[in-house]
């Protein structure tokens, strides 16, 4: 039998109006509960895996199915293990031979995904593969997850549409970023508005979602984000300003899933893997720390060079601490001498006096510019001439004014790199900063928002156009020298989510005072 | 093969003063009581082998017939089969049966050589790389052990007869089969890919001629071109039961075929129809023609897009319809003339030949825009993919083009490089035929190419500047070229097998790597002499080493050739009685002269020709049973010299003689 051109059209026009219906509705109770399941492996009741291998049973929230079969349920070829595609289409395919898992079995129904589920059995009774665990779980919960795999690979994904991505921003509406939110809302805006001209990324256009907040309000930022992803109006943030990474806002995102690229100046402290979902561009003050002792150490004299460790007691300060410890273990660097100090009761006098008296003859130092300025003056007074290494964004604006003698020793890591300004990317920019530009006061802020709009439209177009926040993330996770013309190239891993992943050091000139390159950009050894 | 003997010797002394267990791979010594299990880290091997077409596994393994190497991989406490592993698995020959010398390394220690892919350290079977499959323009299919080759070896491992001249080809997802169709007859014929044998023919409609499988592996699409402008179709066979499922009838003209990634829709072109036919694979019916343009020439499913991407010729122009809707949504302009059309294996990139353009126009999928369109050589018509490279193949040219793929999303157009394959450009062979010449081997970054003019396959590497080898066409014409995995596999949970042609008898070393856990583990297997092979005279071959075959009469001409075992390719030394007979044709100065031992199997006779005209040469050892009508003769002509405007005498054999001494 064949089928006629017309009655392909009608079937053609059914289809369609089933995926519209079913992408409009949203879930219903049983499959949100479902996706629960799925996601977190928690159900109305308790849900245990059983390992066959181990005989280990662990509560289900260790073992989702969402680990090993992705979000959409693809599966994926993971430590030798293939997991297999679990969408509702290909559990229920009918199939003679042997299927791409290796087994021959009848097509699914209810049931027998739930015996699959339960007791590691295919329709033909067949044992899944060893390392697929064994469910308890109710009745009911089998209902919601069964309920929630048939509708998975046509869940909606929040903040895209057919047509558009919608891309949120976080911005103060008053108080002193409020200009610098300013500037870079209206420079990404013109970077969407020529990523649209030219088509958009797979046939959808990106849309900026400002979300103002009033920074005087506590929860303030919270309450703008939480709104905006419990409505489903935006996919992921973008250039988030005056957000720390201690507010409620980058915790309820980080918790939630949401991707966030390039919070402002938000510093990317906490070590590696705490936050999957949010990449930053530059590096922490840990790994500037790291550069700038990799710097000492390659000095001629550095065997003979007696160290001392000044920081501030916060957060910035360990940091930076910790990183400069690590380093000058990795080169066998000793730090016979160390002193932290409270940014409240900092005396240069005493402090100087100590360092002198240990007769250390290079600082690592990880505080305030008032507290560095002070060091400074004391030293000249006291002629004292030691190598004085501190991070540019921490230390930086003190030495500008600190006496021509102590600059001649003195050197900074600074975690952006000088951007070339005849690369074509750079161009782009400059293009892009004259077409759409209001202001130009915060160039920091904008290098970094832009690098953040290259980020991501390449995440975008790696994900494809079936883009879901995972996807997305894993894309990002995979970045490899990213080019953005205004900061070193970006990379990218599983275990790293610092682009640029490195400093320069730089030197004041006494005399100009502007900043020269000491060494290029280079990341820690 | 007596060049791998040397290499592999060589190593040997170089590397003597290794211990066992190199590379922190300790082996468990096997079970006494069962030499053939061991046990590690609780994870039992059990190594089994049997001919491979007797049933049950009864009886001996014989030199010359396919046997079945098993291991079966268990947990030791519970018996139950460990799943999913990639073992490694080769087999060299510890001693040949009849022979006094062993191998000169332990086998353990050769594991990691051939893990490391040291060149000229090769074991005899490797079972873990592929074989290459050559179409040829004549009814066969070649299959070339490709490693053997490059050392220098006669490497035709079966030649795989067919009804007639195949079309296209496509490999089962398990690479077990091939499947390849038959045009005139309406036929695809089943390869297996382990006995290397015609398995089935299977009815595949009229004009049978592009060949895909859907990528679930379930279904086998044929398309039947309709002949003159009408309309065809295409054929629905089921890859389990090799049944025919359906014929959807689709348009006119010639068909190009593709799926969606979750093989929910098939898509059909119609080249003189003008649009692209698409087929719910779920009840084999068609839903839909879709109009692309004049003439649909490629189409491709990139899984970035969710759509389906058709390039029509006549317009230049490449349509890309939602993978849901199958509405033309996108219409990307290039320039008439367009060909086949591939996507980058993240599916970001699309790459299109055009051959009127002598270029190649490369579509960032995200944007649906030609990000740059770079020139290649004249008339690009095929293309193969790695995950670094586009090599492409162009009628008018005899050089192969690379587009670096890596270099994509820049902003400079990404750099062309080339590298010959054959001396003349494909356009001077007759019948090229739709087949693809070109075809990544199963290695990350390898290529095949074939030289239908020089009829010879040649094989890249990337990064080399020419080809690293070739196989020549044993006198057929080749036209396109697979790969067939040959590594081990998991035929049932935890048992993992695999089949080889057993070269010679002898004792053989079967070395089995595992990563997880870590393990080396040498087994012993045996395989039988073949009387059947072992005939009296037939068990060796002659291979005379003269260039010239023409000689003033009244010279001396030492003549040499090389007598060797026919299936391992050794030279037979230590021969006392290798006796030469001449004679004048048709059978007059009937002279026969004992001839000396050079070595490696090697041996020179001194002839003497007195009178002019063709003299045929033969030779026997009796002491072998191997008589003068045994080995292949050889002729000679011994030409009078007033009308010799030839070369000075024996130059021919000191010409020879160097040759040899090169080749060693």
């Amino acid at each position: 039998m064949t089928f006629g051109l017309r009655g392909g059209r009608s079937l053609a026009v059914i289809l369609l109006l089933c995926v519209c219906a079913a992408e409009a509705e949203g879930l219903t109770d049983a499959e949100k509960r479902g996706r629960r399941i799925y996601m977190e492996g928690r159900g109305r009741k308790e849900i245990y895996a059983v390992l066959s291998e181990s005989g280990i049973r662990a509560p289900g929230s260790g073992f989702p199915c969402v680990n090993c079969h992705l979000a959409g349920g693809a599966g994926q070829f993971e430590g030798g293990v293939r997991s297999a595609d679990i969408s509702w289409f290909n559990l229920t395919k009918e199939f003679r031979g042997v299927r791409p898992s290796g087994r021959a079995h009848p097509g699914y129904d209810d049931e027998s995904v739930m015996t699959a589920v339960t007791n590691g059995r295919d329709p033909a009774g067949n044992d899944l593969a060893p390392a697929h665990p064994r469910y308890e779980m109710e009745r009911g919960d089998l209902e919601d997850l069964v309920a929630y795999l048939k509708i998975m690979d046509r869940e909606p994904v929040p903040g895209v549409t057919d047509n558009a991505v919608k891309v949120g921003i976080l911005l103060p509406e008053k108080g002193p970023l409020a200009a610098a939110g300013r500037e870079v809302r209206d420079l990404l805006g013109g970077y969407f508005a020529e990523v649209n001209a030219m088509g958009g990324i797979y046939n959808r256009r990106l849309d900026l979602v400002p979300l103002p907040f009033d920074p005087s309000e506590e929860d303030g930022p919270l309450k703008a984000v939480r709104q905006a992803v419990e409505s489903e109006a935006v996919f992921c943030f973008l250039a988030n300003v005056g957000v720390g990474p201690e507010d409620g806002a980058a915790r309820y995102l980080s918790e939630g899933r949401v991707p966030v690229l390039v919070p402002l100046f938000s510093a990317p402290e906490g070590g590696y893997g705490t936050g999957r979902y949010t990449f930053h561009v530059f590096a922490s003050i840990r790994d500037q720390a790291r550069v700038l002792v990799d710097f000492l150490a390659e000095r001629k004299n550095a065997s003979g060079i007696r160290t001392g460790l000044l920081f501030a007691e916060d957060a910035s300060g360990r940091a930076g601490a910790m990183g400069a410890k690590e380093q000058a273990r990795k080169h066998d660097l000793p730090i016979p001498v160390e002193i932290s100090f409270s940014p409240s009761s900092f005396s240069a006098a005493d402090v100087a006096s100590r360092l002198e008296g240990e007769r250390v003859d290079a600082v690592l130092y990880f505080g305030g510019p008032r507290e560095a300025l002070a060091l400074a003056q004391e030293a000249e007074r006291r002629s004292w001439r030691p190598l004085f290494l501190a991070p540019a964004p921490m230390a930086g604006d003190a030495l500008m004014s600190a006496p021509a003698g102590f600059l001649r020793s003195a050197f900074l890591a600074s975690p952006l790199g000088v951007p070339d300004p005849s690369s074509k990317k750079m161009a782009g920019f400059m293009r892009l900063e004259e077409k759409y530009r209001a202001e130009r006061k915060h160039r920091a802020f904008r290098y970094m928002a832009y690098s953040g709009a290259v980020l991501l439209e390449e995440g975008l177009k790696r994900s494809g156009r079936g883009v879901t926040r995972e996807t997305f993330v894993d894309s990002i996770g995979k970045v490899w020298k990213l080019e953005t013309g205004v900061t070193p190239p970006l990379t990218y891993n599983p275990n790293r989510r610092v682009g640029a992943l490195g400093a320069a050091i730089l030197k004041v000139d006494p005399d100009t005072r502007e900043l020269l390159p000491e060494t290029g950009w280079r990341e820690p050894e | 093969m007596r060049y791998l003997g040397i290499l592999v010797l060589g190593a040997g002394m170089a590397l003597s003063g290794w211990g066992p267990g190199p590379d922190g791979f300790a082996a468990e010594r096997p079970d006494p009581g069962h030499p053939d299990r061991i046990v590690r880290e609780g994870i039992a091997v059990e190594f089994s082998y049997g001919p491979a077409e007797k049933k049950g596994g009864e009886g001996k393994v014989r030199e010359g017939e396919v046997a079945e190497i098993r291991f079966r991989v268990t947990e030791e406490a519970t018996g139950k089969p460990i799943r999913s592993l990639r073992p490694g698995a080769w087999l060299d020959i510890e001693k040949p049966l009849g022979r006094q010398e062993k191998a000169s390394m332990d086998c353990r220690q050769k594991v990691p050589l051939y893990l490391r892919g040291i060149v000229g350290i090769r074991p005899m079977v490797d079972l873990n790389g592929y074989f290459v499959l050559v179409m040829n323009r004549e009814p066969t299919v070649y299959v070339i052990d490709p490693f053997v080759g490059i050392t220098g070896r006669t490497n035709l491992y079966a030649s795989i007869p067919l009804r007639e001249p195949g079309t296209d080809w496509v490999k089962s997802r398990d690479e077990k089969r091939i499947y390849i169709t038959q045009s005139k007859s309406g036929k695809v014929a089943v390869i297996d890919t382990e006995s290397f044998t015609l398995q089935a023919e299977v009815d595949a409609g009229r004009n049978p001629v592009r060949l895909a499988l859907q990528p679930d592996g379930r279904f086998l699409w044929v398309g039947n071109d309709g002949r003159e402008g009408k309309e065809g179709g295409v054929t629905v066979i089921d890859a389990a039961t090799l049944e025919s499922a359906a014929y959807v009838p689709t348009g006119k003209g010639h068909h190009e075929l593709a799926f969606s990634p979750d093989s929910r829709f098939a898509y059909a072109t119609n080249r003189a129809g003008g649009t692209v036919s698409v087929i719910d694979v779920r009840g084999l019916k068609k839903v839909k023609d879709v109009k692309t343009g004049p003439q649909p020439i490629s189409l491709a499913y990139p899984a970035s897009a969710v759509a389906l991407y058709v390039a029509d010729g006549e317009e230049g122009t490449v349509s890309v319809l939602d993978g849901k809707t199958h509405e033309v949504t996108a219409k990307v302009r290039a320039k008439p003339g367009l060909g086949p059309m591939r996507f980058t294996q993240d599916g970001r990139w699309g790459l299109v030949l055009n051959s009127r353009e002598d270029a190649v126009h490369i579509l960032d999928v995200s944007t649906n825009r030609i990000a740059h369109t770079v020139p290649v050589g004249k008339e690009p018509y095929q293309m193969a993919m790695t995950r670094s490279f586009a090599h492409v193949r162009c009628l008018g040219s005899e050089r192969v083009f690379m587009i670096n793929l890596l270099e994509l999303g820049k902003e400079t157009p990404p750099p062309v490089n080339s590298y010959p394959a054959g001396s003349e450009a494909p356009n001077g062979a007759p019948d090229l035929g739709l087949v693809n010449g070109i075809a990544d081997a199963t290695g990350e970054a390898e290529v095949l190419v074939v030289d239908p003019v020089s009829r010879t396959t040649y094989f890249y590497m990337e990064g080399m500047n020419t080809p690293m080898g070739n196989f020549r066409g044993y006198g057929h014409s080749p036209r396109g070229v697979e790969t067939a995995n040959r590594s081990l596999k998991e035929t049932e949970p935890g048992l993992y097998t695999g089949k080889v042609r057993i070269p010679v008898a002898g004792i053989y070393d079967v070395a089995l790597f595992l990563d997880a856990p870590s393990l080396i583990q040498c087994f012993n297997a045996r395989a039988e002499a073949n009387p059947e092979l072992r005939k009296p005279g037939k068990a060796y071959e002659i291979e005379y080493l003269a260039k010239d075959r023409s000689f003033p009469v009244g010279d001396n001409v030492v003549l040499r050739f090389r007598l060797s075992d026919i299936l391992t390719g050794w030279g037979k030394e230590g021969l006392r009685d290798v006796n030469v007979m001449y004679f004048l044709a048709p059978g007059r100065r009937r002279t026969q002269v004992l001839a000396r031992e050079v070595g490696d199997g090697v041996y020179e006779a001194t002839l003497s020709l007195k009178a002019p005209g063709a003299y045929y040469v033969q030779v026997a050892v009796p002491s072998m049973k191997i008589g003068f009508m045994d080995l292949l003769p050889f002729t000679l002509l011994a030409r009078t010299k007033e009308t010799s405007a030839a070369p000075p005498p024996k130059a021919g054999n000191e010409g020879n003689g160097t040759e040899q001494e090169k080749s060693k």
